[in-house]
């Protein structure tokens, strides 16, 4: 009921700025107190944050204990992953070069690293745009690796995209866990945190530790794409049906090494999830159909002389509906 | 001097057990970064067919050559060994030329030997992964002036864990070319689990 004495009407607006001030007091501590916020706060954490921890990585039915070390300096960002088992296994990235190394049996690949990849910074239309995709919540807390964690589900709202499930480190906003879940809430993947150690600043040694390449090493090369050098996109593949909330993040158009023929990538993501259409010159070889790894799905079409491929961490039907969405519209 | 010499000696052979001072240890440990980083780069460039040429890649004993070639006869002429040889050697690269170590490597890297190679690549035009093998194989088969080892250009089929409709190591490797593409270029928030997925690649072999 509005009040109806002449002074408490005077002192509102005090008694308003006295409030909203305690208020701010009271939150001060807390950093993130939304899903979202504290999804941005996890983003902004694992480009910053100097750390080092080993992590289990689950996926078809197999598990893989993996080490990853992140630095950022003025230089940028710097990451080494290494495998714990199984046959060695290493992934170096920083802001030039994406090098994977296999060092018991000889074998690297050094290929360019694309700046700002290590996650997605997110801005205020990106959140306004998930929220009409996901829900996202928080779900309550956990513990994880010793550590207290924020536990943030991510639901799609369609059949399109998988959900998500980040455990976040309450002091400094690392991701300590994250699942990929099915539409049966099924984990396919998961990544979980078993230490973590944070670093100062100006420990680059956490990163500088690359294994030396002998004589004896073979290159093994997986994609052909010169990446430094760009190619005019050809705008006549078009995509009509694509998932509503994707957009094309990217498109790249590469000169296949010793040939002349180009092949077309373009990435389509919906800020959480995303996928790229490979399109290149079809082989005897090429065959269509549905492939998989954890929750990477790809779907190969044929399309005349081309072969259609959408790969992404989407569901099957995804992919699928994408390429067969492609088409060649001359303009 | 001497015993300057032998730790300097000892560092060149690589033992990694010599008590160095840190700011000797400082310097090289940044020396050969920037030999293993410009190595990887070299690597890289011609993995992406960025050289047009094939190039001498074993820097190591180009950059050794080079500095065999500067040695002053005087010191040469003092060491009546090959052990010695190797310490003026060392001292020279580590002491003299400390300061000009990282412009040694570096200009050795641009100096390197470069034989200018047609790209007369016979692979299929269609098939991504072929076309690099032979590229590849080409880069390999390739003689070195100076008699230097290439690396070895081998390629081998990557272990991997696609489920497919129907078994084939091409399409394995395209999938697999494609993924690492796929993660590099597009930006899911997913965590860790997109490096993972790389790292994870030929846990099978």
């Amino acid at each position: 009921m509005p009040s109806s004495n002449p002074s408490a009407r005077q002192d509102l607006p005090s008694k308003l700025l006295v409030g909203v001030l305690l208020s701010t007091l009271v939150q001060a501590p807390v950093i993130a107190d939304t899903a979202m916020d504290w999804v941005q706060r996890m983003s902004d954490a694992m480009h910053d944050l100097n750390y080092r921890g080993d992590f289990v990585y689950m996926h078809d039915n197999r598990l893989e204990s993996m080490e990853i070390s992140h630095y950022k300096d003025a230089q940028g960002e710097k990451e080494r992953l290494i495998s714990l088992n199984g046959e060695a296994r290493e992934v170096i990235r920083d802001n030039q070069n994406l090098t994977c190394i296999w060092p018991s049996s000889h074998k690297v690949i050094v290929d360019v690293s694309r700046k700002n990849s290590f996650s997605p910074i997110f801005i205020p239309e990106d959140i306004a745009r998930l929220e009409k995709f996901y829900q996202m919540r928080l779900v309550g807390k956990d513990r994880v690796a010793n550590m207290n964690a924020v536990v943030v589900h991510i639901d799609p709202r369609d059949q399109f995209r998988y959900g998500i499930k980040f455990w976040i480190n309450e002091d400094n906003g690392l991701m300590m866990k994250s699942s990929l879940l099915d539409e049966n809430e099924q984990v396919i993947e998961e990544v979980m945190f078993t230490n973590l150690q944070m670093f100062a600043g100006d420990n680059e040694l956490v990163i500088d530790t690359m294994p030396p390449i002998d004589d004896n090493f073979t290159l093994v090369r997986y994609h052909s794409g010169d990446s430094s050098r760009t190619f005019a996109a050809d705008n006549a593949w078009v995509l009509t049906d694509v998932p509503g909330g994707f957009w094309r993040e990217s498109v790249l158009r590469r000169k296949i090494p010793g040939s002349d023929e180009f092949i077309q990538q373009m990435v389509y993501t919906d800020g959480l999830a995303s996928l790229s259409v490979f399109i290149e010159k079809k082989s005897d070889l090429t065959q269509s159909g549905v492939s998989s790894m954890g929750a990477v799905n790809a779907f190969i079409r044929i399309l005349n002389d081309h072969s259609v491929t959408a790969i992404g961490e989407v569901p099957p039907i995804t992919v699928k509906q994408v390429a067969e969405s492609v088409s060649y519209q001359r303009q | 001097m001497k015993q300057q010499d032998e730790k300097l000696s000892l560092l060149l052979d690589d033992d990694t057990e010599a008590d160095i001072n840190a700011e000797l240890g400082e310097v090289i440990a940044d020396v050969n970064l920037q030999y293993r980083m410009r190595r990887y780069q070299i690597i890289g460039a011609a993995m992406r067919n960025e050289l047009a040429q094939a190039i001498n890649t074993d820097f190591h004993h180009q950059v050794m050559a080079n500095i065999r070639a500067e040695l002053p006869p005087v010191a040469m002429q003092d060491s009546g060994s090959e052990t010695a040889r190797n310490s003026a050697i060392a001292f020279m690269a580590r002491s003299w030329f400390r300061p000009f170590a990282g412009l040694t490597v570096a200009t050795s890297v641009a100096l390197v030997t470069v034989a200018l190679w047609q790209q007369q690549d016979p692979a299929p035009k269609d098939d991504l992964a072929s076309a690099d093998q032979q590229k590849i194989e080409q880069l390999a088969g390739q003689q070195i002036a100076g008699g230097a080892e290439p690396v070895s250009s081998r390629v081998q089929s990557p272990g991997t864990r696609w489920k497919l409709e129907h078994e084939s190591p091409v399409l394995q490797r395209k999938l697999n070319a494609y993924l690492v593409n796929h993660t590099e270029y597009s930006n899911s928030m997913q965590g860790l689990i997109p490096q993972a997925r790389v790292a994870g690649f030929d846990a099978e072999q």
